[in-house]
């Protein structure tokens, strides 16, 4: 695979509600071009910034730690590849699989800042205590359904990028925002009935709620798990709309 | 607690239900070790009836309470075990008489049967047995062990490495762990210290001037982006290289290999491992060959060293407490091995040993209690 000399610069600082109020810190390393974001990071934890902070768990997409901002757009640092970032196809969902057929002696250079709307545990690490405080208020706890018709996991992995990438949330940060409604709305599909279905309407029927949305679409544009959140919202407003008419849930469809 | 991948999350949720005032150290994200990098499967024990029937036992125990404890971390797919050659319909007898003896509950079912539930299976298959495996979201899993025990009581603090553990006078004293969240250093002070630290519990041994014989061995996972399967896939035969693919969420993830490494640290993913991942997955589901790859990555086992000349394979699956006060550190405890199918047992005896050095008469309750949900844990005290 070949080389990349990489230069990263990222957004560092203490913990703070935030986050703006960091400082840049450039770093230049040779780099795998096969190498995800991940051991990127982890290359420079065991270098120049041992005590650099960020989150990561799963190294699939599957966990939804380790989202952050690269070149000021939301992405998976596990699914993001040195590779891509040096072809320049951040554009692509994943760098992994593929020969970017990159020439000898290749140079790159990469921004990574944490996600935004989300306060700072320090460098790179956002804090989702209130996000999954969000989650909570939906109910977000979903069992996945047993036996032959097994439905899945939901494929929202909670990662936050669609929090970050959204205007509204950045305004308000109180909006319940396009995860916790999509995960409303899937709540009340959910064929095992787990949860309470009123606690989620309530949740999603308040000055905070699926109202606030102004229908940017940057929420879907930034998942990385395909789950079209702003698609979601969009239904959960109509089953509001129908509810408030008197119509049966089911009977249109 | 040391650590809070499953073994070390799954202790302090023990310890918390117990009563038992607990903090947690953990140098980065929670289960940002081996246990959420794992394969994600909840075992039958259908792996291992015939080679470590021990264990195997002890999965489908373990499988059966943690449905229970946490549905909402669990998909509860089924597995299959197919034999696809002449070699594995060898193994057919050994392994359902294996599950008969360790009460993995299998039913052999017709191979066109087991082509209509998994469409994507090769034509090639031979026999298929049904066993009780599942789909864990093991980072989901820690949180709800972590949720569940700051409930009770306990405090959790990530992204805090432990730099130090001292011991005086044949007793373990205390811990200094640097707290990168708030900027300071933590001096916590406890009568026993427990070292869940995975694959790094050798060198959290040595901070307090222990040895434990932890031999890291690394195995590479490869994650389609396309779900090829609704069951657990397994090949029937002895465990080895790329026999198994686990659908979770939207993919399906091939695995695995072996080989030992130095540390849990920037353990590297082989191409030549990726590419063995995908012709083994193919013979299994054809359709590997042409799905596209999500993401290649690579996670370490704990194992117990015994033979360092073995590949890690052949090494116990099972895990093990060490009691550092034979060796001048009364209190101190490192657990290394097991499985995340397995860890509340593993903390169950853990806890048991606790409350002996404490003095403290609980009984450990976690078969029965219910796991809150993963969104409950908090990164910060009072946060
Ligand atoms: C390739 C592979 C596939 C597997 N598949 C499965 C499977 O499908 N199902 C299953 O049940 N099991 C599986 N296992 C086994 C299982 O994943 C492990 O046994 C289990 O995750 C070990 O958990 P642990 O908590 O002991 O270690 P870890 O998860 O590694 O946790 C140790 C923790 O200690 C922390 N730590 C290290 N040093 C310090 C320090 N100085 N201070 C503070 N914290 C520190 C680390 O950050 C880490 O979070 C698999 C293992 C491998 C390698
Ligand atoms: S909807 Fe998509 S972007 Fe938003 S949290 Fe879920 S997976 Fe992440
Ligand atoms: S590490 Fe789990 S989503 Fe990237």
């Amino acid at each position: 695979m070949a080389e990349v000399e990489l230069t990263v610069r990222v957004l560092r600082g203490p913990a703070r509600a935030s986050a703006a109020g960091g400082r840049y810190e450039t770093y230049t390393l040779r780099a795998d071009a096969g190498w995800s974001l991940l051991d990127v990071l982890e290359a420079l934890q065991a270098g120049p910034a041992p005590d650099l902070m960020y989150r990561h768990s799963c190294h699939h997409a599957s966990c939804g730690t380790c989202a952050l901002r690269v070149d000021g757009r939301e992405r998976l640092a596990c699914l993001t590849t040195v590779g891509q970032i040096a072809a320049g196809r951040l554009g692509e969902r994943t760098g992994h699989g593929k020969d970017y057929r990159l020439p000898r002696g290749a140079r790159a250079a990469v921004t990574l800042e944490p996600l935004r709307s989300f306060p700072v545990l320090g460098d790179l690490a956002a804090d989702f205590a209130e996000f999954f405080g969000k989650l909570d208020a939906v109910e977000a706890d979903l069992v996945a359904a047993r036996g032959e018709e097994a439905t899945h996991f939901e494929h929202c992995i909670t990662c936050g990028a669609c929090m970050s990438a959204c205007p509204i949330v950045a305004s308000d940060l109180e909006y319940l925002g396009p995860a916790p409604l999509a995960l409303a709305l899937r709540g009340l599909q959910d064929p095992t009935k787990t949860g309470s279905d009123a606690r989620r309407l309530a949740a999603a029927d308040q000055p905070h709620g699926v109202w606030r949305c102004h229908h940017v679409f940057e929420c879907t544009a930034a998942c990385p798990a395909g789950v079209d959140p702003g698609q979601a919202l969009m239904e959960l407003r109509a089953r509001l709309v129908r509810r408030r008419l008197g119509w049966r849930e089911g009977a249109r469809r | 607690m040391i650590g809070a991948g499953s073994t070390g999350a799954a202790i302090a949720h023990d310890l918390a239900s117990r009563g038992i005032r607990t903090a947690v150290v953990e140098r980065g994200e929670p289960a940002s070790g081996t246990t959420g990098r794992n394969h994600a499967l909840l075992h039958s024990g259908g792996r291992y009836v015939v080679k470590d029937p021990e264990s195997a036992v002890e999965c489908i125990q373990e499988n059966l309470l943690l449905r229970r404890a946490a549905p909402g971390v669990i998909e509860e797919t089924g597995g299959l075990f197919v034999a696809i050659d002449d070699e594995d319909l060898a193994y057919r007898e050994a392994f359902l008489e294996g599950c008969r003896r360790a009460g993995v509950p299998a039913e052999e079912i017709p191979p066109d049967l087991a082509r209509r539930l998994e469409p994507g299976l090769t034509e090639s298959v031979r026999a298929a047995v049904r066993v009780p495996d599942a789909v864990i979201d093991p980072y989901r899993l820690v949180l709800s062990w972590l949720a569940t025990a700051q409930a009770n009581g306990a405090e959790v603090f990530p992204f805090t490495p432990v730099e130090a553990v001292e011991v005086r006078a044949g007793r373990v004293a205390h811990v200094v762990a640097h707290d990168l969240v708030h900027r300071r250093r933590l001096r916590l002070e406890a009568p026993v210290v427990i070292n869940a630290a995975g694959p790094w519990a050798g060198r959290v041994a040595a901070l307090a001037g222990v040895e434990v014989p932890v031999q890291p061995s690394a195995g590479v996972m490869v994650a389609l982006a396309a779900r090829l399967n609704q069951r657990v896939i397994n090949r029937m035969r002895p465990p080895g290289d790329g026999d198994i693919i686990v659908p979770q969420r939207a993919t399906s993830i091939i695995g695995t290999t072996s080989w030992n490494v130095e540390s849990g640290d920037r353990i590297p993913v082989p191409p030549d491992h990726v590419r063995r991942m995908i012709e083994e997955g193919a013979k299994l589901l054809p359709a590997v060959r042409e799905a596209p790859v999500l993401a290649a990555f690579a996670a370490a086992r704990p194992l117990v060293a015994g033979n360092k000349e073995s590949d890690g394979r052949e090494l116990s699956r099972g895990f093990q407490v060490f009691d550092h006060g034979r060796d001048g550190a009364e209190g101190f405890m490192s657990v290394v091995g097991g499985k995340t199918t397995t860890s509340r047992l593993m903390a169950e005896i853990v806890a048991d040993r606790v409350c002996e050095k404490l003095g403290v008469q609980q009984e450990c309750r976690t078969r029965e209690l219910a796991l809150l949900p993963f969104h409950r844990f908090r990164w910060r005290e009072g946060g």
